[in-house]
C-alpha cells in the first residue's frame, strides 16, 4: 500500500514529459507516454486496492505521509495521502475510467494538431484529480480542485482557434471559480471554527464543538455545497456544463462526466459529518438535485446537439446524487456515481467515435441510419442508454438508481422521491430519443467505421461494466460513511423498484412510438404554438443564460460605467502615488558622490546613536 | 556626589595635560612673533617656500613603475619583520615555529615569482621591450 | 600554544581554500591558461569543501584564541565554497573574451573566499577584523577588474573608499569595547555585557559602532548608498560574489557576535537593529521601484532583503539563527541564480553587460530555458509560495510573529508588496514580444556549459527547496547551529 504515490506519480511524470518534450516528440511515443502513464497508474492503483481490500488496515484508513512540507517552530505542515474506502473507490474509478478513456483517446485524437499538448493536459489532470481524492486535509483536497478546473479550463478550449471554444472555456473557469471562491471562503471558516484543515480532525472535531443545527455550521456546510455545486454543475451553477462540450469529446468523457464533475459529490460525501450537523444545507443539497436534475431532463429533451444531450443527462444524474445526498443516502450517491462513471463515459466515447465518423457532424438529426455502419458505437450506445434509462435488471443504472429512489422514500422525502421518479420516466425518453433518431431511420450521411484495438476495446470493457456485471462490484463505503436510513431494508422497496422500473421501459417505449419511423406526431405536436414556446425555453435550459445576464452580467456592466472614474481605484492609487514619492525622494540621494555617501553613513551613524543614548 | 568627585580626580591630570598643550602652541607662536623679523613682499603670499619664487609647475610625471617598485618594497619589507620576530624568538618557537616559518618564506618566494613571470619586475612595459627588440633586430638585418 | 591534529583537521577548509590561492598563483606563473588555471581553482575548491566534512567530524574546535571551528561555522564555510565555485564557474564563461589577464580573478575569489571562512569562524575581534579585510580587499580588485569599463573602476574606487571609512568605525568600536572591558574575545565581551548591560555608555556606543562597520557590509539603511553604484560596476560574476558571498558572511559573524557576546541582550542594540531593519526594508524596496537596471535592482533588492533577514535577527528568539540561516540559504541560491543570469548573457568582451531590462525584452522567444530560470529567480526573490524565496520569508514572518514585532513586520508586508511590483516588472520584460534588434544574447549552447548548469541546478534548487524544504531545515538543525544559543 505504500506503492500508494505512484498512482498520481505516474500521471504527474507523464505531464512533465509530454509538456518538456512538446514538439519534438511523435505522436506515438505521446501515445505511448500519455497512455502508459495512466496505465501504470490503474496497476498501481489496483496493486493498493487490491492491497487494502485483502488486508484491511486498522480503523479502515490507510495514511501515507510523504514528507513533512516544513515543520517550523510549532507548524507543522506534513504533506500526506489519505485512503479509505471512498477515496478508493474514486481512485478506481479514475485510474480504470481514466485509462480506458486515455486509450480511446489516442485512436481519437490522431492526427490532431497538439497531440501531445493533449495527452500532457490529460495526465495533469488525472494526477489533479487523484491529488483531490486522496488528500488527507482540505487545503490539498483545494489544490487538486483548482488543478482540475484549470485542466478542464485548458482542454475545453482545447480547440482555441474558434473563439467560441475559448469563451466556453473561459465561461466554465469563472463560474466555476464562482463556486470556488465561497467553497475557499467555507475552508476559511472551517479553520477558523476548528483551528485545523485535516479532514479526519475535522470529522472528529465537529460533532464536539457544534451542535446539530449550529448556525455556523450551517454557514460552512452551505459555502461548501456552493462550491460542490460549482463543481458539480448543478444548480444555480450549473451553465457552464453545456458550454463545456465544446472540448474533445474524450475530454467530455473524463472531465466533464466520469470524474471532475462528481468532485462535488466526493467533496459532501468526505465532509458528510458537518452536513449531518447541518440539516438545513442537507435538506438544501436534496432540493438542489432533485430540481437541477428535473431542468436537466427537460432540456436534454429538446437538445438536437448529440454531446449536448449527454451533458444534460450528465447534469441530471449528479442531481440524482446530490438528491442521494440530501436524503442521507451517502453510499448510495457514491454507488451511483460509480455506476455512471462507468455507462456515462462509455456513451461518451460511443458519441466520440460517432462524431469521428460522421466527420465531426453533431446534430442527431442529420445523422439518422448509423445502426448499420457503426455496429459497435450502436452497441454501445444500447447498453449505455439502458444503464443511463435505468432499464431493470440487466443494467447498471438500475440497481444505483432504485437504490437512491429507496433511500428518497424511506427517509420520507416524497417530493424528492416525486422528482426522482420523474426523472426516472424522461430520462429514458431524451435517451432512447437520441438513439433512435441517429441511428435509426434512412442514413443521411456516409460514416467511415472506426478501428483498432485503442478503438474498440475501451468501449467493450465499459459496456461490460455498464451492465448488471458493474453493479456487482460494491464500493467499500461502510467504514467511511455513515449507515442510510433505507439500509436496514423495509417494505415497499419491491413495489418501488417494480414502479422505476416500468416507468423506464414505458419511456422507452414512449421514445420508440414517437421517434421512430416517421416522426408524425412528435412534429405535429412540437409545431404548436405552445410547444415552440417550450422547446425553445427548453432548448435554451430554462433561460438561464439568459436569466443570469440580466440579474448579473448588465448591472456589472451598469456599475462598471458608473464607477468609470473608479472611486475605490481613486482611493488605491494613493497607495502607489505615495511609493512613487518616497522613490523619487529616495531616489534623490543616489547621486553618486562619494563624499556625500560617506555623509550619510555618518550622519547615519550619528543619528542612530544618538537616538539610542536618547533613548 | 562622590562619584562626581572621583571623575574630577582622574581627569584633573588630563585637563593639565590639555591646558599645557596649549600652553606651549601658544608660547611658540607668540615667542617667533615677538622676536622673528617682518619683511614684506608679493612673493611672500605665494604658499610655496616662503618667498623663494617657484621654478615649474609642481605636476611632474613620475612612471607608474616608481610606485609599484615602492608598494613591493612596503610589501616584502613589512613581511619580512615576521621574521625578524621569529628571529628572536626561534628557541621558543622550536620546530612549529620553524614549519611556520618555512611555509612562510614558501609563499613569499612563490609571490616573488609570480611577480618576476608576469612582468612586474621589468622596468620597460612588454610591449615597449617588444619594439626594442625588433628594432635589435632589424639592426642586425642591416648590419648583415 | 602548538596546533594538535584535530585542531589541524578543523582547520583544514581555509588552509586549503588559501593554498588554493598559492597554487593557483604560481600555475598562472608557470603558464597562463584560462582553462587549466580556473579547473585548478575549482578543484582547490572542492577539496576544501569536501573537507569540511572531515572538519565538521572533529568539531567543534576552538583553534587558538582567534578561530573557532564549529557547526555553525561548518555550514557558512561550506556555503560559502558553493558560493565561491559558482561564482568562479560563472567568472569562467564571463571571463573568455576578456581583453586583459582573465586568470587573476581567481586569485581573488580564492582569497575573497578564505577571508570569508575566516570571517564566519572568528571568536575574537581581531580575527573579526582580520576575516573581513581579507574579505574585502580582494573584492575592491575585483570589482575594478574590468577597468577599462569606467563604471567598473569607479564602483571599485568607492566601495575601497567607503569601506575604510566604514572600518574605522568598527575598529572604534572595538577599540570602545576594549576600554571598557580589556578584552576582545566574543566571550570576554559576553560577561560585560551581562554585568555593565545599559548603565556603560562606552560598551554601547562600542557596539553600535561594530553594528555600524558590519552594516555598511551588509548595505544596511543608511549605509546603503554605495550599493547600486558598486553592484552596477562590478562584473556580473563578482556582482553575485558581493551580493552573496561577502554578506553571507559577515552576517554570520554579526550574529554569532550578537549571540556569543549577548551583545542583543542589550536593549539599544536590538532597537537600533529595529530601526535598521525598517528602514533597510523600506528604503530597499522604494528605491528599486522604477530601476531599469537589473543590477542595481539586486542592488536594492539586496538592501531589502537583508532588511529582512534582519528582523530574525532582531526577533532575538530561539528561531533566530536558524531562521537567518534558512532565509540565507534561499537567499544566495536566488541571488546566485539572478546574477548567474546576466552573466550568462553578458560577457567581459563588451564593455557594459547586459543589465538594461530592455536587453531581456523578448528573452522568452529566443531562450526560453534561461527566461525560466530568471522567472523562477524573480519569484524566489519576491517570496512567492512553492519557490525558496517563500520558505525564507515564512522563517522571517514566524520569528517575527513569535517576537511580536508587529511594526517590522508591516514594514515587511509592505516591501513585500512593492517588492512584488518590480520583480514582475522584470518577468513581464522577459515575455514581450522581442525588440528588432538584439545588443545581448547568451551563447547558443549556454545550456550545456559549465555557467549554465550551474545556473539550471540553482533553479532546481530554487524549485526544490521550496516544494520539499524540509531536508534544508534538518540540515541546519543537524549543523548544530541553533546550538550557539544554548552556549
Amino acid at each position: 500500500m505504500n506503492l500508494l504515490f505512484l498512482t498520481f506519480l505516474f500521471p504527474l511524470v507523464g505531464f512533465l514529459i509530454l509538456a518538456f518534450g512538446r514538439g519534438r516528440i511523435s505522436e506515438n511515443t505521446a501515445a505511448v507516454v500519455g497512455v502508459g502513464s495512466l496505465g501504470l497508474s490503474f496497476l498501481s492503483a489496483i496493486w493498493v486496492g487490491s492491497q487494502f481490500l485483502l488486508h484491511p488496515p486498522a480503523g479502515g484508513a490507510y495514511s501515507q505521509v510523504l514528507w513533512t512540507w516544513m515543520s517550523v517552530d510549532s507548524f507543522h505542515a506534513p504533506f500526506a495521502l489519505r485512503l479509505d474506502g471512498l477515496s478508493l473507490t474514486m481512485m478506481g474509478v479514475i485510474t480504470g475510467v481514466g485509462f480506458f478513456i486515455h486509450l480511446f483517446a489516442s485512436w481519437y485524437m490522431r492526427g490532431e494538431e497538439g497531440y501531445e499538448r493533449f495527452f500532457s493536459y490529460m495526465n495533469l489532470f488525472v494526477a489533479s484529480m487523484l491529488f483531490l481524492v486522496l488528500a488527507d486535509n482540505l487545503l490539498f483536497l483545494y489544490f487538486g480542485w483548482e488543478g482540475v478546473g484549470l485542466c478542464s479550463y485548458l482542454l475545453i478550449g482545447f480547440y482555441y482557434k474558434d473563439p467560441a471554444n475559448g469563451y466556453a472555456a473561459r465561461k466554465s473557469f469563472v463560474i466555476t471559480r464562482v463556486g470556488d471562491t465561497f467553497m475557499a471562503i467555507g475552508l476559511f471558516l472551517l479553520f477558523r471554527e476548528l483551528g485545523t484543515l485535516n479532514i479526519q480532525e475535522i470529522l472528529t472535531l465537529a460533532p464536539q464543538h457544534w451542535q446539530v443545527g449550529n448556525a455556523t455550521c450551517e454557514l460552512a456546510a452551505i459555502l461548501l455545497l456552493l462550491g460542490a455545486v460549482g463543481k458539480s454543475a448543478q444548480l444555480p451553477l450549473q451553465t457552464w456544463l453545456p458550454d463545456a462540450m465544446a472540448g474533445p469529446t474524450p475530454v467530455s468523457a473524463l472531465i466533464h462526466a466520469a470524474t471532475m464533475v462528481t468532485a462535488g459529490v466526493y467533496l459532501i460525501a468526505r465532509t458528510h459529518t458537518i452536513f449531518q450537523l447541518a440539516p438545513i444545507a442537507l435538506e438544501l443539497v436534496g432540493v438542489v438535485g432533485a430540481v437541477t436534475l428535473l431542468i436537466a431532463c427537460f432540456s436534454a429533451l429538446v437538445q438536437t446537439d448529440i454531446k449536448r444531450i449527454l451533458a444534460y443527462s450528465t447534469m441530471s444524474q449528479i442531481g440524482y446524487m446530490f438528491l442521494a445526498l440530501g436524503v442521507g443516502a451517502w453510499s448510495a450517491a457514491i454507488f451511483h456515481l460509480m455506476m455512471h462513471a462507468f455507462f456515462k463515459a462509455l456513451l461518451f466515447l460511443a458519441a466520440g467515435g460517432v462524431i469521428n465518423a460522421c466527420h465531426h457532424e453533431q446534430d442527431i438529426f442529420k445523422m439518422g441510419g448509423l445502426r448499420k455502419q457503426l455496429p459497435v458505437a450502436y452497441a454501445s450506445f444500447w447498453i449505455g442508454g439502458a444503464a443511463l434509462a435505468a432499464l431493470p435488471l440487466i443494467s447498471a443504472g438500475f440497481y444505483s438508481k432504485d437504490e437512491i429512489l429507496w433511500e428518497a422514500l424511506a427517509s420520507h422525502h416524497m417530493w424528492l422521491l416525486a422528482a426522482g421518479v420523474l426523472g426516472a420516466f424522461l430520462t429514458p425518453i431524451y435517451t432512447f430519443r437520441l438513439i433512435f433518431v441517429a441511428f435509426h431511420g434512412e442514413a443521411k450521411l456516409q460514416a467511415h467505421r472506426g478501428q483498432g484495438v485503442s478503438y474498440w476495446l475501451p468501449l467493450v470493457v465499459l459496456m461490460v461494466l455498464s451492465t448488471f456485471i458493474g453493479a456487482l462490484i460494491h464500493p467499500p463505503l461502510a467504514n467511511v460513511l455513515p449507515a442510510s436510513p433505507g439500509e436496514a431494508g423495509g417494505h415497499g422497496k419491491e413495489t418501488l423498484a417494480l414502479i422505476s422500473g416500468s416507468l423506464s421501459i414505458i419511456g422507452i417505449l414512449i421514445a420508440a412510438g414517437l421517434f421512430l419511423g416517421e416522426r408524425k406526431l412528435v412534429t405535429a405536436i412540437a409545431n404548436t404554438g405552445p410547444a415552440r414556446l417550450l422547446r425553445r425555453w427548453w432548448f435554451y435550459a430554462w433561460g438561464f443564460d439568459w436569466l443570469y445576464r440580466w440579474l448579473f452580467e448588465k448591472p456589472f456592466l451598469a456599475l462598471v460605467a458608473i464607477n468609470r472614474r473608479d472611486l475605490v481605484d481613486f482611493t488605491a492609487g494613493i497607495i502607489p502615488a505615495v511609493a512613487r514619492w518616497s522613490h523619487d525622494i529616495l531616489s534623490a540621494t543616489e547621486n553618486g558622490r562619494v563624499r556625500w555617501y560617506a555623509a550619510s553613513i555618518a550622519a547615519g551613524a550619528i543619528a542612530v546613536m544618538a537616538a539610542m543614548m536618547l533613548a | 556626589m562622590s562619584s562626581s568627585i572621583q571623575t574630577v580626580a582622574e581627569h584633573w591630570s588630563l585637563a593639565v595635560y590639555l591646558g599645557a598643550v596649549g600652553l606651549l602652541c601658544a608660547f611658540m607662536l607668540g615667542v617667533s612673533y615677538l622676536l622673528g623679523g617682518r619683511d614684506w613682499g608679493r612673493a611672500k603670499n605665494e604658499p610655496f617656500e616662503s618667498g623663494v619664487s617657484s621654478v615649474g609647475g609642481a605636476r611632474l610625471r613620475f612612471s607608474a613603475k616608481f610606485y609599484l617598485i615602492a608598494m613591493f618594497f612596503v610589501i616584502f619589507d613589512v613581511e619580512a619583520l615576521f621574521l625578524y620576530v621569529w628571529a628572536v624568538s626561534l628557541r621558543e618557537a622550536g620546530w612549529t615555529g620553524y614549519i611556520e616559518a618555512v611555509v612562510f618564506i614558501t609563499i613569499l618566494l612563490i609571490g616573488l615569482v609570480y611577480l618576476w613571470r608576469i612582468g612586474a619586475l621589468d622596468w620597460a612595459p612588454e610591449s615597449r621591450r617588444r619594439k626594442m627588440q625588433a628594432s635589435k633586430m632589424t639592426h642586425i638585418k642591416e648590419a648583415e | 600554544m602548538t596546533l594538535n591534529e584535530q585542531q589541524f583537521i578543523a582547520l583544514l577548509p581555509i588552509l586549503i581554500t588559501g593554498a588554493t590561492t598559492v597554487v593557483v598563483m604560481l600555475a598562472i606563473a608557470f603558464a597562463r591558461n584560462h582553462w587549466w588555471n580556473a579547473t585548478l581553482t575549482v578543484a582547490g575548491l572542492n577539496l576544501a569543501l569536501a573537507s569540511i566534512i572531515l572538519a565538521a567530524r572533529v568539531a567543534p574546535q576552538t583553534v587558538t584564541p582567534l578561530l573557532v571551528i564549529d557547526g555553525y561555522s561548518c555550514f557558512y564555510m561550506a556555503l560559502i565554497l558553493v558560493i565561491t565555485l559558482a561564482c568562479a564557474t560563472l567568472a569562467h564563461a564571463y571571463m573568455e573574451d576578456f581583453a586583459g589577464n582573465r586568470e587573476e580573478i581567481y586569485l581573488l575569489l580564492t582569497l575573497a573566499a578564505s577571508g570569508a571562512m575566516v570571517l564566519v569562524s572568528s571568536r575574537h575581534m581581531a580575527s573579526l577584523f582580520i576575516g573581513l579585510e581579507l574579505l574585502s580587499v580582494p573584492i575592491y580588485g575585483m570589482v575594478a577588474y574590468t577597468f577599462r569599463n569606467h563604471r567598473s573602476l569607479e564602483g571599485g574606487i568607492k566601495y575601497m573608499v567607503l569601506s575604510a571609512a566604514a572600518s574605522a568605525f568598527l575598529l572604534f568600536g572595538m577599540a570602545l569595547l576594549y576600554a571598557h572591558s580589556g578584552t576582545l574575545s566574543f566571550k570576554g565581551l559576553s560577561g560585560q555585557f551581562h554585568m555593565a548591560g545599559l548603565h556603560s555608555p562606552l560598551l554601547v556606543v562600542g557596539a553600535l559602532m561594530i553594528l555600524i562597520g558590519l552594516g555598511f557590509k551588509l548595505s544596511f539603511a543608511p549605509f546603503h548608498m554605495w550599493t547600486p553604484d558598486v553592484y552596477e560596476g562590478a562584473p556580473a560574476p563578482v556582482g553575485a560574489f558581493l551580493a552573496t558571498a561577502s554578506k553571507t558572511a559577515v552576517l554570520a559573524v554579526l550574529v554569532r557576535f550578537l549571540l556569543e557576546a549577548s551583545a542583543e541582550n542589550e536593549l539599544a542594540m536590538r532597537e537600533a537593529m529595529g530601526v535598521i531593519a525598517f528602514l533597510s526594508i523600506l528604503v530597499g524596496n522604494f528605491l528599486a521601484l522604477t530601476q531599469t537596471n537589473i543590477k542595481r535592482l539586486l542592488g536594492y533588492s539586496s538592501i531589502a532583503h537583508l532588511g529582512y533577514v534582519l528582523v530574525a535577527v532582531v526577533a532575538a528568539n530561539h528561531l533566530e539563527s536558524e531562521a537567518v540561516a534558512m532565509y540565507l540559504v534561499t537567499y544566495i541560491a536566488t541571488t546566485l541564480g539572478a546574477f548567474g543570469v546576466v552573466a550568462l548573457m553578458s560577457d567581459a568582451g563588451r564593455l557594459h553587460d547586459a543589465d538594461a531590462i530592455f536587453n531581456y525584452r523578448g528573452l522568452f522567444w529566443r531562450r526560453p530555458y534561461l527566461t525560466a530560470v530568471l522567472t523562477v529567480m524573480m519569484l524566489s526573490l519576491a517570496g512567492i509560495p512553492l519557490t525558496a524565496g517563500f520558505i525564507g520569508k515564512f522563517y522571517v514572518i514566524a520569528a517575527g510573529v513569535d517576537a511580536k514585532l508587529w511594526w517590522l513586520l508591516g514594514a515587511l508586508v509592505v516591501g513585500s508588496g512593492v517588492g512584488l511590483y518590480y520583480y514582475l516588472r522584470v518577468v513581464v520584460a522577459l515575455y514581450l514580444p522581442e525588440p528588432g534588434m538584439v545588443q545581448h544574447d547568451a551563447r547558443l549552447d549556454w545550456g550545456q556549459r559549465a555557467g549554465g548548469i550551474m545556473v539550471l541546478a540553482l533553479a532546481a534548487v530554487v524549485l526544490i527547496v521550496g516544494i520539499f524544504p524540509q531536508p534544508i531545515i534538518d540540515l541546519i538543525r543537524d549543523a548544530g547551529i541553533t546550538a550557539l544559543h544554548l552556549s
